[in-house]
């Protein structure tokens, strides 16, 4: 069902009979998913680039699951979403939990519905960082890959200056700047103009200037 | 005149009278010399004192004093008395003549002296022998252990006249202040006592008294024997006799003897005398009473008593006196149930020792009580069953406290069991399932029931069971099940539980419950302790070991500890040092475990936080058989 095969939900709870029936539930909807009975274990195999949400059993014992997150912040890069499963009308926690970077929370007893619902729209919400991650860098790649001279038509092309201003301003004949031009939009994969501005805004580069198509 | 014509027939007429004079007439020339006598001393030869001057034949003393005598009567012409004494010379015995010196003018020739002297030697005997009875009077008077006092008489009144040493000593000194003092008034009190001193000084008889008295001289109340003697001529004695202390000692005695009969009567604790060989008791009253038959016509044996024991008891009864009587144990101590006339049970704790043995050291009385401790032990129920009522109602309230965990505890296998069948339920719904799932799933849910059924069932021990009887534990199961019920609440808390168990432990006796109740209230004080440890891991340790004829069982924290004063007042009623709380648990824990004849205490010695622990005493074999 999912998109992305290589995602899993990561279910950490100290109580083992929780852990397996959680897993039962997951896999009877088509999820992959991995126990680990202390947030240590989880802590040892973590790494950003695992793909998947994070279930967490607020209530452990040494580190508990609010130092978990803490630990997660902690790594660079891109965090998997986190859903905190709380004890009945333990507000305070989900609210710790919410501000440490959980995405939501269950209160138990959960309805499984629910529990799915909230992994689902978790993993979703998981592959489409994932997603863009991947084409943030694939733009920032193409980028890297221009020269000199056509990064500087291209700064000027995505402001919406004419070629005859951008001739001007570099120097260069109008000839000169359309072959440049036409260099980048190849490099850059871009069918036209306004793809190009997206991309730019998408890596977080240039300034947004919609004003001339 | 002309019967007695011639001077010689005048001198011839003198001469007879002067011989018929008893007393001898003697005359003597200054010089000594005798020249006439009317008779002589039988014993002396007729010219003993002719032939030799008086003076040499009286030791030198008296020949001096005789010599004196002489010439001062020669002098002054005047008579003098001289007492005179004399060895004669054959029997070498003294003889005493009081003699009367008159001298005789005899114109110029030399004077003479008339003699008149009678033999008083008798007298002087007696005399003498006067005197020394007096003074062996006075010696024996001075020298005599009871003070004696001396009162003379005279005109109908008695004046105090004279003591002895003794006396001194009585009075502490103080007699000689008294002296003269009249007998109406020393003994204005003691009005026989004047009675007897009058009627001794006027008929010279003596007399006995004992009389409660004030001494005048010191102040001090006293017991006397006062004795009177009467002494010539007109002296009366007093000797008094201290009898204070004796009186006292007799007064003791006599209390002391009707205190023990007394005792033997009146005794809160029937006593009794048992005559090991012929089984025959003595006993008090109090016995008869207890026993409920009437005092006065009450005479049981040995064996009839042990017809009154219990049937459960009377093993044991004999066991202990058995044991007392070969000398295995220094007394006979039991507690059995005796029957009363009127078909009663009343408890009763016999004590006795043995009394009395043989030259041979064998046993033959045994004296001892039974004590009726039949109020005591309902007394002491009634304390038990108001610990149980305590106990249960603390319970109640730290079940309340512990509700949430208790809540979590349950809802972790309901959840589970949701969650699996909902995986089931799923599979079967998208077709994907197959029996070996669906039988693990059924599996799984029954596990996870039967998990809830166990936090059920640990808490239904806490609020339903009140008055149980002590059974037989082991107290590593106890310990594993109280872990298992606050488990979720040290997560909660982020407290890891460690268990260090003796591999084996011997069995105890108590109540599961409340056991289990002291052990909660240890686990959640050391939870509690550790909430604001921060810098290491909280860590909650549960052990036991086998310590000689206990089991010890302790919970160890990481918290900060507590001071030693704290430590002191820990299982002090109302002591607390929390916000929350009475204050209770663990005075109510003390309470359980000294009801179990265990103990519990704190040990502050480790690095850090609080190790309280409590003994329980290892069930004997005996008793396993009983239970």
């Amino acid at each position: 069902m999912s998109q992305e095969p290589i995602s899993t939900v990561y279910v950490v709870d100290d109580d083992p009979d929780v852990c397996r029936s959680l897993k039962q539930l997951l896999e009877s909807d088509h999820l992959r998913a991995e126990t680990f009975q202390s947030a240590r274990e989880f802590l040892d195999l973590y790494s950003p680039d695992l793909a998947g949400c994070l279930l967490l059993d607020i209530r452990m014992p040494r580190v508990s699951g609010l130092d978990l997150l803490d630990e997660l912040n902690q790594h660079p890069g891109t965090r998997m979403p986190v859903i905190v499963i709380t004890g009945h009308g333990d507000v305070p926690t989900a609210v710790r939990a919410l501000r440490n970077g959980a995405i939501d929370f269950l209160e138990k007893p959960f309805q499984a519905q629910d529990l799915l619902d909230r992994v689902h729209a978790a993993l979703a919400s998981d592959a489409e960082i994932r997603r863009r991650n991947a084409e943030i860098a694939a733009i920032r790649e193409r980028l890297a890959q221009l020269s000199t001279r056509e990064r500087q038509v291209l700064d000027l092309v995505v402001r919406g200056e004419p070629n005859k201003a951008i001739a001007g301003s570099l120097g260069i004949t109008i000839r000169t700047v359309e072959v440049h031009r036409s260099r980048v939009m190849t490099k850059m994969n871009a069918d036209h103009i306004t793809e190009l501005v997206r991309m730019l805004l998408q890596a977080g580069i240039g300034e947004p200037n919609p004003a001339q198509p | 005149m002309s019967a007695i014509g011639s001077a010689t027939e005048v001198e011839g007429a003198w001469r007879s009278i002067m011989a018929a004079i008893p007393d001898y007439v003697m005359l003597f020339t200054a010089s000594g010399q005798m020249i006439w006598t009317n008779h002589l001393a039988p014993q002396l030869s007729d010219d003993y004192l002719a032939q030799r001057p008086v003076f040499d034949v009286l030791d030198p003393e008296h020949a001096l004093r005789l010599k004196l005598g002489f010439e001062r009567v020669l002098a002054t012409g005047s008579t003098e008395e001289l007492d005179i004494s004399w060895v004669h010379p054959k029997t070498g015995q003294r003889h005493w003549f009081a003699s009367m010196l008159t001298p005789l003018p005899h114109g110029p020739s030399p004077d003479l002296i008339a003699i008149v002297a009678r033999d008083i030697t008798d007298r002087r005997r007696l005399e003498h022998a006067l005197q020394t009875a007096e003074e062996q009077f006075r010696i024996h008077f001075q020298s005599h252990p009871l003070p004696s006092f001396v009162w003379r008489y005279d005109n109908g009144e008695l004046h105090f006249h004279d003591y002895n040493k003794a006396a001194v000593a009585f009075t502490n000194g103080r007699v000689g202040e008294i002296l003269g003092i009249r007998e109406t008034e020393l003994f204005a009190s003691q009005p026989l006592v004047i009675e007897d001193m009058q009627r001794c000084a006027q008929k010279h008889v003596g007399s006995q008294r004992d009389i409660d008295h004030r001494m005048a001289t010191t102040g001090e109340l006293k017991r006397l024997r006062i004795c009177l003697a009467f002494v010539p001529p007109h002296f009366v004695v007093v000797y008094a006799e201290d009898l204070t202390e004796q009186h006292r000692t007799i007064q003791a005695l006599r209390e002391s003897e009707e205190r023990a009969r007394s005792y033997f009567e009146a005794a809160i604790d029937p006593l009794w005398d048992l005559d090991i060989a012929t089984g025959r008791v003595i006993s008090g009253p109090g016995q008869a009473r207890l026993m409920g038959y009437d005092p006065d016509h009450f005479d049981l044996d040995l064996a009839q008593y042990q017809q009154h024991v219990h049937p459960e008891d009377l093993p044991g009864l004999l066991k202990a006196y058995g044991a007392c009587l070969d000398g295995s144990r220094p007394y006979y101590e039991s507690i059995h149930r005796l029957r009363t006339r009127q078909g009663e049970w009343r408890w009763v704790m016999a004590r006795a020792v043995i009394a009395r043995r043989d030259a041979d050291g064998r046993p033959l009385r045994m004296v001892g009580y039974d004590r009726d401790i039949t109020e005591h032990r309902a007394a002491e129920e009634r304390a038990r069953l108001q610990l149980c009522e305590l106990a249960h109602l603390a319970r109640l309230s730290s079940l309340g406290e512990m509700a949430a965990g208790i809540a979590h505890e349950l809802n972790q296998p309901l959840s589970a069991i949701v969650n699996f069948a909902e995986a089931a339920l799923r599979r079967i719904g998208a077709g994907d399932h197959s029996e070996e799932t669906l039988r693990r799933d059924l599996g799984e849910i029954i596990h996870m029931g039967r998990r809830a059924g166990d936090v059920i069932r640990r808490i239904r021990g806490l609020v339903s069971r009140r008055f149980a009887p002590p059974t037989l534990l082991d107290l590593n199961d106890l310990i594993r099940e109280t872990l298992a019920l606050i488990e979720s609440e040290a997560r909660g808390a982020g407290v890891s539980l460690v268990m260090q168990l003796a591999p084996q432990l011997p069995r105890v006796s108590a109540d599961a419950v409340q056991m289990q109740q002291v052990l909660i209230n240890l686990l959640r004080n050391a939870i509690e302790a550790m909430a604001d440890v921060n810098d290491r891991e909280r860590v909650l340790t549960a052990r036991s070991v086998v310590a000689g004829q206990s089991v010890r069982v302790s919970v160890a924290d990481t918290g900060p500890g507590v001071s030693e004063e704290v430590a002191q007042r820990l299982f002090d009623p109302f002591f607390t040092t929390k916000t929350q709380g009475m204050g209770i648990g663990l005075s109510l824990a003390r309470s359980i475990m000294e009801a179990h004849g265990g103990r519990i205490a704190v040990d502050r010695n480790s690095t850090m936080g609080l190790e309280i622990w409590f003994t329980l005493p290892v069930v004997g074999p005996d008793a396993t058989q009983s239970s």
